[in-house]
This record gives C-alpha cells, structure tokens and sequence, in this order.
C-alpha cells in the first residue's frame, strides 16, 4: 500500500482552499488579524523606537505624538479562566486604564466592549503572546474583567493613565508635520532615518511606497495579492527630510517581507503611547503594528 | 498516536474563530487516514482524493454539528468520509466544481501495468466490495473500530449508540464482513489471502 499517497498537488491546493474558507467565514476580529496583508512593510531603523521613553520622559516632544503619563502603579496579576481585577478607585485626571495581557496558554481573551485577542500555542512564550490598550475611563470603572476559557491563563498589568494626543505643528510652507495619530497623518511624518536621525518623510511619498495609495485602487483581493507579491523581498527608500521639508538628512526604508510584523521584540515601551483610545470593539495588537490592524503604515512613532 | 489527537480540541476551537491555520493543521494531521479510509471504500486512487476532499470540506460546511469524541475530530472525519463514500455521487456532486477545478499531477503510469499494482487493484476493489455490503451503521462501526482502531466507547458516541448495541452490532458486522470476503476469495483465487485487513479482529 505503499503507493497510496494522496497527490501533493491536489493536496495543496485542497489545503489552500480549505484554509482560506476558514478564513473567510471568521468572525470579523480574527479576520481582521490575518486579512490581505500576510506580509507587512518593515520598516527600517526600529531598534531605535526605545527612544519614545524620552517622550515619557517628557524631554521631547514629536507634535501630534500621544503623551502617556501614569497616574497609578501598575496592577499585576495573574489568573486561569474568567477573572475581574480591581484597579480601585481612579486618580485624577484619568483619561484612560492602560493594560497589557500576555497570553500564559492558548485561547480567546476577551476585554470588555468586545475587543479580543487569541493566543495559538506557538505564541505563549513569545513577542506575539502580547497585547495592549489603552482603555478610555469610563466612570465608575473601576476594574477589567477578562472572559475566556475555564483552562486559559493569562498574566494582566494594568495602571491609570491619562493620554493627551498634541497637536501637529505647521512649517514655514505652511505643511503640517508630526506623529501619525488618530487623526490621520499630517503632511509630513516623523520618522527616523536609516542613519537614525529623526527626521520628516512627504505623506504622500510614504503612501506610495508603503502602499497605503495602491491600497484605494484595489478592486479585488487578488489585485491586491498580485500588488504585494511583486514587491516581496524589495526595499523602497523615500527621502527623510529637516522639518523645513527641504534639506534632506537621510532616508526611510520599507521592505516587504513574508509574513512579518513590523515591530519585534519588547513591544510594551515602543507602544505605550501611539492609540491614546479604542473606539467600541477596536483592538490594537501593537506587536503588529500592520496597515490591517491599525489602518497605518508600519510606521514607528518616534519622539522629536 | 494517541498523543498526537490529544490536540484536535484546541485547534479546532481556532478554527471556529477563523484562523486558517489551526484548520490546515487538522488537515495535515488526518488528511492520510481520511484518504486511507475513502480509498478503502471505493477502491480507486482518484475517486478516494474526491472523498477526502468533500469530507475536509464537509467538516468546515456542517461544522456547528461536528462532535468531538475523546479529544478527536478523527471519529466524526471517518463517519462522514464513509458516508460520502456510499453516496458519492450525491455528496461530491455539492463540490463537484470545486474538485474539479483542482490541479492533480497526471498520472506517470498505468496503474494496471505493475502485476503487483494489478493485484492489489484487485484485492482494494474485492474489500471495497465486501464493504459495500454492510449497512450504513455497521460500515461505520467496523471503519472506527477495525480498521481506526478506536474504541467501542468512541465509536458509540459518535455513532450515537450505546456501547452495548455497538458491540453486539460490531459483532455481527465482522461476521457478515467476512462471508462476504471468503465468498470472493474462494470465487476469484487471488494469490494472497484478502484477510490481513482483518487483522483488527484479533482479540
């Protein structure tokens, strides 16, 4: 019997079917996890993100960037199935509650107004086992309470926060520029270079390279599988620019890869203050940081 | 094998929630087992990959009414790949396009050229006839528990039976199963004996 082999062509191609099935009928936040863009742009020069605690700090300010100020120590605490933990009463001047969940086992955990995020196996253990968001207050909320399996563990911090997005600046060209924020992008996007100085790239240039402009044009999902395959394994250099948008200091990279996510590593710092807050049902997986997930380019926030 | 269906739950939980990939994995666990089982019934190379197929694609459509028995999908796959196999022509004909639609490697050679493949033709074909024999239940019953190797328990719940009907059928099914080999056997004298797919029978 040992001839009976199943042929791998078929197979494969069964395979393909079946999965994207699944895929399709998923419930609108998985899917959104794993939609079109299988491989994200990765963006050059994101070890130097660490430089967003400077914002923190308050040393610096990238206009537009969301300043993040805690207001509380942090709660940790770690549970097996449904559990509820109290933050107690809020400080003043809270806007929002930020939490991290990692992920101790596989499995659906769900936060409240009906944000959730799974877990596989392959993920405890790892970057990705990790999510945040920043909670806008709402009064008398006083705890977070997690929903997921009887057997699925989870280790939760979560702190007072008040979140304030400033406002982008304008130049002498009468451009605007600064952190991409919930409002969008402004004219001029701060960025770091490849040679790490901070710096400005043209919206519109950053759009055309990281396909945010493709993107409209798309009519089908296979139009837009072609777009992104034909870029796969390329690098696209835009120009960094001074805040003047003239001089330029060095110069921004995306490159398409397969499958990987823009930020890697600790996420918990690089994300603490990009989404000051979710709307009802939004997640914000920062690990990912994909134009899927948040509707931005994979584009770090840098401070000034 | 035991240890490897431990984990169908967990994946099949994924794939409820959309994630392709745990369903890809469930598909690479048991795609050879459920293509075994669908050759088995219909003796033929091709027409056992459309089974296969359908049952894969049978197991996403009706998927709210899936049961997971001990921790395995395995038990509900082989169920609904016998039926398919019984009707095939009803049950394929939902994907019939789909299938159709799929790349297959052309066929290097004639299967009948090998005496050795012809014979096994053969004796596919006469255990796939014997088969065709049983009823519906009892087809089911042998699949799980004969040639799947799972329990009586397993296979009554999955079955919907207790375990005490499914032993006293499971009985009469080997009896009638192997009639309906020996009556070929001593009809057609193949070389080899038909029986080592019985080999699950010994106690």
């Amino acid at each position: 019997m040992n001839q009976l082999h199943v042929d791998n062509v078929f197979s494969d191609a069964l395979r393909a079917e079946l999965t994207a099935r699944v895929e399709k009928a998923a419930p609108v936040r998985a899917r959104k996890r794993t939609r079109l863009w299988a491989g994200t742009a990765v963006v050059a020069g994101i070890g130097v993100l660490g430089g967003v605690g400077a914002t923190a700090a308050g040393l610096f300010v990238t206009p537009g960037s969301t300043q993040v100020t805690p207001l509380a120590s942090p709660v940790t605490e770690t549970h097996t199935g449904t559990a509820t933990v109290q933050l107690g009463p809020p400080p003043e001047g809270t806007t929002g509650i930020e939490m991290q969940l990692h992920c101790l086992s596989a499995g659906t955990f769900s936060y409240s107004r009906g944000a959730s995020n799974t877990c596989d196996q392959d993920d405890v253990g790892t970057p990705q086992d990790w999510t945040g968001y920043t909670i806008p207050l709402t009064p008398g909320e006083e705890s977070i309470t997690i929903t997921t399996s009887p057997d699925a563990s989870w280790k939760i911090t979560a702190q007072y926060v008040n979140t304030k997005t400033t406002e982008w600046a304008t130049n002498a060209d009468g451009d605007t520029y600064g952190a991409q924020n919930e409002n969008g992008s402004p004219d001029m996007v701060a960025v770091i270079a490849t040679n790490g100085t901070r710096g400005y790239v043209y919206r519109t240039e950053l759009e055309d390279a990281d396909g945010t402009a493709a993107m409209k044009t798309f009519k089908s999902p296979a139009e837009a599988l072609a777009w992104q395959e034909a870029r796969l394994g390329k690098d696209f250099a835009i120009p960094v620019y001074n805040v003047t948008g003239k001089t330029v200091v060095g110069e921004f990279v995306i490159s398409y890869s397969a499958g990987n996510f823009g930020v890697v590593g600790e996420p918990a710092p690089e994300c603490a203050g990009v989404p000051p807050t979710l709307g009802p049902g939004e997640a914000w997986p920062c690990p990912g940081l994909s134009p899927t997930e948040t509707g931005y380019p994979a584009i770090p926030v840098p401070s000034n | 094998m035991g240890s490897i269906e431990t984990g169908d739950e967990g994946l099949w939980r994924q794939s409820l929630l959309g994630q392709g990939d745990a369903f890809g994995a469930l598909y690479d666990r048991h795609r050879d087992r459920v293509f075994r089982h669908a050759y088995r019934l219909c003796g033929n190379h091709h027409d056992g990959e459309d089974i296969m197929a359908a049952a894969f694609l049978e197991l996403w459509r009706r998927r709210k009414h899936v049961r997971v028995v001990e921790g395995s999908i395995l038990p509900w796959l082989l169920v609904t790949t016998t039926n398919m196999a019984r009707n095939r022509a009803r049950a394929v004909a939902r994907y019939q396009r789909l299938l159709n639609s799929l790349p297959r490697t052309q066929e290097d050679s004639d299967p009948t050229a090998d005496p050795f493949r012809r014979y096994q033709n053969q004796l596919d074909q006469d255990l796939a006839q014997a088969l065709a024999t049983l009823s519906a239940e009892d087809l089911h019953l042998v699949s799980l528990i004969v040639f799947e190797e799972h329990t009586i328990a397993a296979a009554a719940a999955v079955l919907h039976l207790t375990p005490a009907a499914a032993k006293s059928r499971m009985h009469r099914a080997r009896q009638r199963l192997r009639a309906a080999l020996d009556g070929k056997a001593s009809a057609q004298n193949p070389p080899t004996a038909p029986t080592p797919v019985l080999e699950g029978e010994r106690p």
